[in-house]
């Protein structure tokens, strides 16, 4: 069950790797920037009218603007979680077993989209919409934090 | 496979009693104060089958990450990987917060 380049056993390669910080903050800024260009493209751009269709949802363009510092902290926190998942779960790195990785957490979103959309008014469009996003997004952004991210091994500290 | 299978169905079982628990009965009021962003009740019902698959698709994808880095390290790694994965959640609703209307009180 385990992913290319995954520890297995978390508690003993946390032993052998040392976290790396400085491309920690690094993998972090680039998976938050990415997130976050993305978001802005995908949902908002390409999915504004499909948005549009449900405006009851959504709150006026008028203040959204207030919200938005709310829209960029969970970025953050969305940016710092899968780096940090990263790089407990994936010590060793590497692009794809951080898109594995991605594609896991990716599907804990989509769950999540499938119960808001029970809940929620949404149409299918926006659902399809959401899934296939949250798919790209997470498996790249894990990807990107998998190419930045390597721990500092024992042997050069 | 078999201890993913157990384990599966007993998180699945907890999230499913959680969800209802405090979505369904201790933030109902919360939510009836903003009845314009929810389905109906009826309507609610007759999609619950996709709370069911929801959950379930969150469940497999917790035990999958699990079972792929965590395995071995116990309860300690395992509610470890919860709080990651709740840091997550709270990132999204804090998207959520931002492009939906719920009220701030």
């Amino acid at each position: 069950m385990n992913l290319p380049g995954s520890s297995g056993v978390l508690a003993a390669t946390s032993k052998e790797k040392i976290m790396n910080w400085k491309k920690f903050f690094i993998a972090f800024i680039a998976a938050f920037v990415f997130l976050f260009v993305f978001g802005f493209v995908w949902y908002g751009h390409l999915m504004h009218g499909i948005h549009n269709e449900v405006p009851v949802l959504w709150r006026p363009e008028a203040d959204f603007g207030n919200y938005f510092p709310w829209l960029i902290f969970g970025h953050i926190v969305m940016a710092f979680f899968l780096t940090l998942l990263c790089a407990k779960f994936v010590p060793g790195g590497g692009a794809g077993a951080c898109a594995g990785l991605g594609i896991l957490v990716a599907l804990v979103y989509i769950g999540n989209n499938f119960i808001i959309y029970a809940v929620q008014p949404l149409t299918t469009k926006i659902l399809g919409g959401w899934i296939v996003g949250d798919l790209i997004m997470f498996a790249i952004a894990g990807a990107i934090i998998g190419a930045i991210y390597k721990p500092i091994s024992p042997a050069t500290t | 496979m078999k201890r993913f299978v157990v384990a599966f169905l007993a998180v699945y079982i907890f999230i499913f009693f959680w969800g209802w628990l405090l979505n369904g009965v201790l933030l109902k009021d919360i939510y009836a104060q903003t009845s314009t962003l929810w389905r109906s009740q009826r309507e609610m019902m007759s999609l619950f089958h996709w709370i069911i698959i929801g959950q379930a698709l969150v469940v497999f994808a917790f035990v999958s990450i699990y079972a792929s880095g965590f395995a071995g390290g116990g309860v300690i790694a395992g509610i470890r990987l919860g709080i990651l994965l709740e840091i997550a959640a709270i990132g999204m609703r804090m998207g959520i917060y931002a492009i939906q209307p719920f009220r701030e009180s």
